[in-house]
């Protein structure tokens, strides 16, 4: 299949391939990426993305190719293990049951824990570390269903922390946030330093945070690379159907692209 | 910065000991005051004093018999002891298991009776009095046919509630209500029909849920499958945590979502199917007693499956108590009166969770 693993690679996924029984939702695609990067991935809405993270974090079998996590299929290990690997921010709802913040956050432990052990001290420091590193520690004892959505996505920022994993999955992390929240939130991913991949929607925020973007269409991988690579004007042409001009920023360097919504494709 | 929040967690023990110890004491009180309260008063401390008198006798202490009536004596450990106690079992056993079904399918409106397992352990258990089916089990013929009833039914309330690979809320209340009336047509189709004449009369009356008649032997299983039942929710209660906040959520969590479903239908049909086989279905104790427990303590399971199985056993106790003194002489099965509250209350709660809906969409 795809050329041996490069060991600075931490997730490999190889000829991803998903579908239903009317149409191919993600066609043999290919991504990887390398211990301390910000990974972006792009698409418009129904292009996979949400399907393609599914199968990297072991939620849907992919009908062929393979996700590997440190040179392991995360088939062949157990959820349990894949979870003290790998944390993820789904877009799963919010739970009519209503616990309090440090609950939420003491659950991302459950994978490192015994059932037949009681939370241990380690336990505890470990969840006021994380939410000390997303600077809710305030929120400690409000109930999460009380929280503003940028806390909301905070706290389980610090639920995927406690965890001590070396990858974050992240879908859609910004979704529902307003601009101030959705900068803090980045800001607050970038600072963390983790290797992870994140869908996303907003393309200015791909451009000023990723390290690599990948591009889908359709289920198709149309562009990766840096975002400069990625970001131009021809392929948001292409695959989102609006024109746009895309220039580089003097100060970072990386594409700041401006819409011209009145003249759709 | 840590000190502070590792306090909080050890007072939130604290608290919860606090909790239990006082649901104990109350649990206690209202063993004894439910024997002393009936149509024949019973002092306090008489019932104490017989009871202790029995396990004295059981344990080979030769204690001195008291001074207490041989009717007095029959009343409190033939007829009253017995049947408390199983009213305690059946309430905590029930609350248990609308915790547990609760947390599978992430809806606090789920509950045995309601979505149709305990129609199905019914089912289950008049097909084994009216055409002795599973008499090879003998004595466990019945609470085995009602478990298998109660597990077929889990299940297919379970997929009926299932559209585009997603539980969704409306289709398991109606796929559950639509499963109950089905099942409960079959039940009484199974008893008008059956050649016994005598058996359509006492299978009616246990159609209702009731507790009279409890006899000591009649005890074991259920306390075996309770303490078994609460030992092995306790040591999934992080599993059931993580169920709440969704399916792909506990998955990435590290739980076998899969399986822990799995034995979550077991355990729910197991103890549905041996409390109903006894009782016949008492209803809503799984909707109110958890929800109850949650107002006290919040939604972790660690506290919740230990304050519910408490609550449920006093709340049952007390609506026993009640359905046995109301109306005397005559006696009201024991489901009547939970349907009587348990209706009302299942309205309360999806009025405010229509507010609460329209408050944050």
């Amino acid at each position: 299949m795809s050329s041996a693993p490069s060991s600075c690679r931490l997730l490999e996924a190889s000829r991803l391939h998903w579908q239903t029984a009317a149409a191919s939702i993600v066609k043999d695609i290919s991504l990887h990426i390398r211990h301390g990067e910000l990974v972006g991935l792009l698409g418009p809405n129904g292009s996979g993305k949400s399907t393609l993270l599914r199968m990297i974090y072991r939620m849907l079998r992919p009908a062929s190719g393979a996700v590997c996590i440190d040179g392991q299929d995360v088939w062949l290990r157990s959820a349990r293990d894949n979870a003290r690997s790998m944390a993820v921010l789904t877009q799963e709802s919010a739970s009519e049951f209503d616990l309090r913040v440090c609950d939420v956050v003491l659950m991302g432990r459950t994978p490192h824990q015994s059932s037949f052990a009681r939370d241990s001290e380690q336990d505890f420091c470990i969840v006021a570390q994380s939410l000390a590193q997303v600077r809710a520690q305030s929120l400690a004892q409000r109930m999460f269903s009380t929280l503003s959505g940028g806390e909301k996505q905070r706290v389980l920022m610090a639920r995927a922390l406690a965890q001590q994993t070396r990858l974050l999955v992240l879908d859609e992390p910004t979704n529902h946030l307003d601009v101030r929240h959705q900068f803090e939130l980045m800001n607050l991913i970038r600072s963390l330093g983790l290797t992870t991949l994140a869908a996303l929607h907003e393309l200015p925020l791909a451009a000023h945070y990723c390290d690599r973007l990948y591009l889908l269409k359709a289920g198709e991988l149309v562009a990766q690379g840096t975002p400069a690579q990625v970001l131009t004007a021809q392929t948001i042409a292409e695959v989102y159907g609006v024109h746009a001009q895309v220039r580089l920023s003097e100060r970072s360097g990386r594409p700041l692209i401006e819409f011209m919504p009145d003249e759709l494709l | 910065m840590t000190q502070p929040l590792t306090q909080m967690f050890v007072q939130q023990r604290h608290q919860l000991k606090l909790w239990l110890a006082m649901l104990a004491a109350v649990l206690l009180l209202s063993l004894t005051l439910a024997i002393t309260l009936g149509p024949v008063r019973i002092a306090p401390g008489q019932a104490w004093q017989i009871t202790a008198y029995e396990l004295g006798q059981r344990l080979g202490l030769d204690w001195p018999s008291g001074s207490w009536s041989s009717a007095q004596y029959q009343i409190v450990w033939r007829v009253r002891l017995p049947r408390v106690l199983l009213a305690a079992l059946t309430g905590a056993g029930l609350a248990l298991v609308g915790v547990a079904m609760q947390a599978m399918v992430r809806n606090p409106l789920a509950d045995p009776y309601l979505l149709g397992v305990s129609s199905g352990a019914s089912v289950g258990a008049v097909s084994v009095l009216a055409f002795g089916a599973l008499a090879f089990a003998g004595e466990l013929a019945l609470p085995l046919g009602a478990f298998s009833g109660a597990l077929l039914a889990c299940v297919a309330v379970y997929f009926l509630a299932h559209a585009n690979g997603r539980l969704q809320a409306s289709r398991l209340i109606l796929g559950g209500v639509a499963i109950a009336y089905c099942l409960g047509g079959v039940t009484s189709l199974i008893v008008l029909t059956a050649d016994q004449r005598e058996l359509a009369n006492s299978v009616l009356t246990w159609t209702l849920g009731s507790l009279a008649g409890t006899r000591w032997q009649e005890l074991g299983l259920p306390a075996a499958l309770l303490a078994a039942g609460v030992a092995l929710l306790l040591t999934q209660a992080r599993s059931l945590n993580a169920l709440l906040a969704g399916e792909e959520t506990a998955a990435t969590l590290g739980v076998d979502t899969t399986r822990t479903r799995r034995w979550l239908f077991v355990l729910v049909s197991m103890v549905t199917g041996v409390l109903v086989a006894l009782t016949g279905p008492i209803g809503f104790v799984g909707l109110i007693v958890p929800h109850v427990a949650r107002m006290l303590v919040g939604s972790e399971h660690r506290r919740v499956l230990p304050v519910a199985a408490l609550t449920g056993a006093i709340f049952l106790i007390w609506v026993d108590v009640f359905s046995r003194i109301s109306f005397a002489p005559a006696e009201v099965p024991v489901g009547v009166i939970t349907s009587l509250l348990g209706g009302p209350f299942f309205v309360w709660m999806l009025c405010r969770k229509s507010v609460r809906e329209k408050g944050n969409p």
